[in-house]
C-alpha cells in the first residue's frame, strides 16, 4: 500500500506515445521517479518536460543493452505501452529475465494477447478497447460512479476509500454469519463484497453469509471503520462463545 | 419533408404508395416495365387470335346451321336425331363474344409459353380453315411467337430477379427495422460498432437501454447480432437521414467512437444540431481536439490514452481496488456493477431519512456511500441520514435492482397522498 517510500518508487515506461506520456504524468504526480524509453528523441523531450524526476533513454527497448541502461534492476515497475502486442510480450519477457521481481503493467489490444502477457508474467494487462468502452459507457450512464472510482483509486492520501479486511488464521469470527456478528449494526459499515480464498467474489453478501478463514471483507470507508471492524472481528467476547461452539461441535460429533 | 417521410411517420403502406414520390419510384423500376410489357404482349396476342377465332366461329356457325336445317327438314326424325338437334341449338346459343375472347386468351397463353398443344391447334386452325386462312395463321403465329417470346423472357427474368433477389426481402427487413426503431424512446445512438464501440453497446444493453448502432459495415458485428434491444443501421446514406432514421429526436444520448477525429467532430455537430438536449460523449484521438469537440456540442470527450493510462497507473497505485472492480466487470455469473442513483428535485423521498424509506428491507440493496452535491462523500450512511436533493446513492446492484431502487424511492408520493 505504501507506494510513496523511496525504495520502490522507481518506474520505467517503455513507449512515450500519447498513453505513455499520460502514464508518466500520472506517475510523477504521485511521486514516482520515472525512466522513459523510446526510439523517438522528440517524444522523449516531451516526456522530460513533464517533470524533473524523469530520466530518458533513447533507443530500441527490445534490445537488452538498452534495457540494462534503463535502470530495470532497481525498478519497482515497468509499463509496456508499445504500439503492438508482439513487442509488449517480448519486452515483458526480456524484462522479467533481468529482474524477476518486476511488476509489469502492459497494454494489449485483444484477449489472446492478454493471455500471452499473463503467461509471460505480467502483473496486469489493460485492454485498450475495454478500457475505452467502459469509460465511455460509465461517462454516459453513471458519471458519478466514474468520478467516485477515480477519486478512490487516485487519492493522494489514503485515509478513506476501499478497505479490504482479512479474516486471518485463528480469527475468532470465522464460522460466524454476518447477521450474528452484527457487523452493520455495531460499526455501521456496509460489507459490499467478500473475496473468497480462491479469489472469487461474493457481491452484496446477505446476513446469512458465513465467514471462513482467509476471506476478505470488502467495504468502502475510512481508516476508523477499518479499526472498528477489526476490533469487532477479534473481540475477546467472541472467543469464549467460539470455544463453546467448538465444544458443541465436538460433543455433537 | 424528406426526413419525415423517411422516419416512418406516414403509417400505412397504401398512403405511401399513393404518394407521388412512391409512385414515381415504382414507375421507374424494372418491374413496372415488365408488367407493362406483359400486358402489351397479351393484348396484342388476344387481338390477333381474335381475328382467327371470329373467322372460325363464323365457319362453325355456318356448318351448324346447315346441319340443323338438314335435320329439321327431315319428315320423321328419330330420337337420336332429335337429341342432336337440341345439342346443336345449345351450341349455337353458347357461341358468344365472351367465349371467343376466352378462347383467344387461351390460344395466346399456350402460344407465348411455347406449350402449343398439337390437338388443340389442329382443332382450332386446321380443321376449319381453308388454305389462305391457314397460311395467314402460320405467318401470324411465327411473327407473334418470335416477338412475344423475347418479351416474355424479359418479363420472367425481371419477375424472378424481383422475387428471389435480395431487394424485396431487404426492403421489408429495413422497413420493419425502422418501424421498431421509431417506437424507441430514451435510447442511445452509438456510431462505430467495433472495438471500443462494441464494449459500449454491450454495456448499455446489459443495463437494459436500447441502442441503435451505426457503422459503415453492411452487417452488424457478429457478437451483437442476436442481442435484444440492439438495432443496426448501415451507413449507406447521408448522416442526417441516418440519424433521423435512428430516432435522434427521441434519443437520450449519442456516442461517437470512430478512429478519425474529423469524422467524430462532424457526427457530433450533426447530432447536436438535430437534437440540442442530446448528451454527447465522444472519442478524441488527439488531446488537442477535445476543445473542438466540446465546441461542436460534445459534453464529454476524452482520448483513449487517458482511459488506458489511468487503468495502467491504477494498477501500481491501488491494485486491490482496481482488481475488485475488474473482477466485477468480467464476472460471468454476476451481473452486478457499482451503480448510481441521483435524487432529483421531484423525487418524493427528498427530506426523508434512509430509515424512513427502509431501502434495505424492501429491495435488499445497501447503499455504501453517498456523494453530496459539493463532491464530499459520506461512507456507510446510517438509518438517520437525511436524503437531500442531488445526492448520489452508490450501491452494488444488478440492473433489475436498480429499477427496483428507483421505484422504491418514488413510491413515497403515493403513500403520502393516501
Amino acid at each position: 500500500m505504501s507506494y510513496s517510500d523511496n525504495s520502490g518508487s522507481l518506474c520505467t515506461v517503455c513507449g512515450a506515445g500519447e498513453t505513455g506520456l499520460f502514464v508518466i504524468k500520472e506517475l510523477v504526480r504521485h511521486g514516482f521517479t520515472v525512466t522513459a524509453v523510446d526510439l523517438d528523441p522528440e517524444a522523449l523531450k516531451r516526456a522530460a518536460d513533464l517533470g524533473e524526476s524523469i530520466g530518458t533513454v533513447q533507443g530500441n527497448c527490445l534490445t537488452d543493452s538498452i534495457l540494462n541502461k534503463s535502470a530495470l534492476i532497481d525498478a519497482r515497475a515497468l509499463f509496456c505501452v508499445l504500439p503492438d502486442d508482439r513487442s509488449n510480450v517480448f519486452l515483458s519477457l526480456s524484462a522479467i529475465r533481468i529482474n524477476p521481481e518486476l511488476e509489469i503493467y502492459s497494454v494489449a489490444s485483444d484477449i489472446s494477447a492478454e493471455r500471452k502477457l499473463k503467461l509471460v508474467g505480467t502483473r496486469r494487462t489493460v485492454n485498450q478497447d475495454t478500457a475505452e468502452g467502459f469509460r465511455i459507457s460509465n461517462e454516459m450512464i453513471r458519471p458519478n460512479v466514474a468520478k467516485f472510482l477515480d477519486r478512490i483509486v487516485f487519492a493522494r492520501e489514503k485515509t478513506e476509500g476501499y478497505l479490504s479486511i482479512e479474516i486471518s488464521m485463528g480469527c475468532p469470527s470465522a464460522g460466524w454469519t454476518l447477521k450474528k456478528l452484527q457487523l452493520h449494526g455495531k460499526t455501521g459499515v456496509v460489507i459490499i463484497a467478500v473475496r473468497r480464498r480462491d479469489d472469487s467474489y461474493v457481491y452484496s453478501p446477505s446476513g446469512d453469509f458465513r465467514l471462513s478463514e482467509d476471506d476478505n471483507l470488502i467495504c468502502f470507508g475510512t481508516e476508523d471503520d477499518r479499526e472498528a471492524i477489526k476490533d469487532l472481528l477479534w473481540s475477546s467476547k467472541r472467543e469464549t462463545t467460539d470455544r463453546w461452539r467448538k465444544l458443541r461441535n465436538i460433543l455433537g460429533k | 419533408m424528406t426526413l419525415r417521410f423517411r422516419s416512418g411517420h406516414s403509417r400505412s403502406l397504401f398512403s405511401r404508395i399513393v404518394k407521388w414520390r412512391g409512385f414515381a419510384y415504382f414507375l421507374s423500376s424494372k418491374i413496372a416495365v415488365a408488367l407493362t410489357l406483359f400486358v402489351l404482349v397479351m393484348s396484342v396476342g388476344v387481338t390477333g387470335f381474335m381475328i382467327f377465332t371470329t373467322h372460325k366461329s363464323g365457319l362453325v356457325k355456318n356448318q351448324l346451321t346447315d346441319t340443323l336445317q338438314n335435320l329439321q327438314n327431315l319428315e320423321s326424325p328419330t330420337d337420336s336425331q332429335l337429341s342432336e338437334i337440341a345439342k346443336i341449338e345449345m351450341q349455337l346459343d353458347e357461341s358468344t363474344f365472351t367465349g371467343e375472347l376466352l378462347l383467344s386468351g387461351y390460344m395466346t397463353a399456350i402460344t407465348i409459353t411455347t406449350i402449343g398443344f398439337d390437338d388443340v391447334i389442329r382443332e382450332y386452325a386446321y380443321d376449319f380453315m381453308d388454305e389462305e386462312w391457314r397460311r395467314a395463321y402460320n405467318i401470324w403465329v411465327t411473327i407473334f411467337v418470335l416477338i412475344a417470346y423475347m418479351a416474355i423472357l424479359y418479363v420472367n427474368a425481371n419477375f424472378v430477379a424481383y422475387l428471389v433477389g435480395t431487394r424485396l426481402a431487404e426492403n421489408m427487413k429495413r422497413r420493419l427495422l425502422l418501424k421498431n426503431i421509431s417506437r424507441l424512446k430514451d435510447h442511445y445512438i452509438v456510431c462505430g460498432c467495433t472495438g471500443a464501440g462494441s464494449v459500449v453497446i454491450s454495456e448499455f444493453l446489459r443495463t437494459g437501454i436500447p441502442v441503435v448502432g451505426i457503422d459503415s459495415d453492411l452487417n452488424p458485428p457478429c457478437n451483437l447480432r442476436k442481442r435484444s434491444g440492439f438495432f443496426y443501421l448501415s451507413r449507406d446514406r447521408s448522416d442526417d437521414v441516418l440519424f433521423a432514421e435512428a430516432g435522434i429526436r427521441k434519443a437520450r444520448g449519442f456516442v461517437s467512437v470512430f478512429q478519425d477525429d474529423s469524422e467524430n467532430l462532424y457526427l457530433t455537430l450533426t447530432a447536436h444540431l438535430m437534437n440540442k438536449d442530446l448528451k454527447i460523449v465522444c472519442r478524441a484521438a488527439g488531446e488537442e481536439n477535445e476543445e473542438k469537440l466540446a465546441l461542436a456540442g460534445a459534453e464529454v470527450s476524452f482520448t483513449p490514452a487517458i482511459a488506458v493510462g489511468k487503468k495502467l497507473v491504477a494498477g501500481i497505485l491501488n491494485m486491490e481496488t482496481i482488481d475488485f472492480m475488474e473482477k466485477m466487470i468480467d464476472s460471468k455469473d454476476h451481473d452486478c456493477r457499482i451503480e448510481e442513483y441521483t435524487i432529483t428535485e421531484d423525487c418524493p423521498s427528498t427530506g426523508k431519512t434512509l430509515g424512513d424509506i427502509s431501502l434495505g428491507r424492501k429491495t435488499g440493496i445497501t447503499v455504501f456511500a453517498i456523494m453530496k452535491q459539493d463532491n464530499s462523500i459520506v461512507y456507510n450512511p446510517g438509518a438517520d441520514y437525511m436524503l437531500e436533493q442531488a445526492d448520489v446513492l452508490l450501491a452494488i446492484e444488478s440492473p433489475e435492482q436498480l429499477k427496483l431502487l428507483a421505484r422504491t424511492l418514488h413510491r413515497h408520493r403515493r403513500e403520502k397522498k393516501l
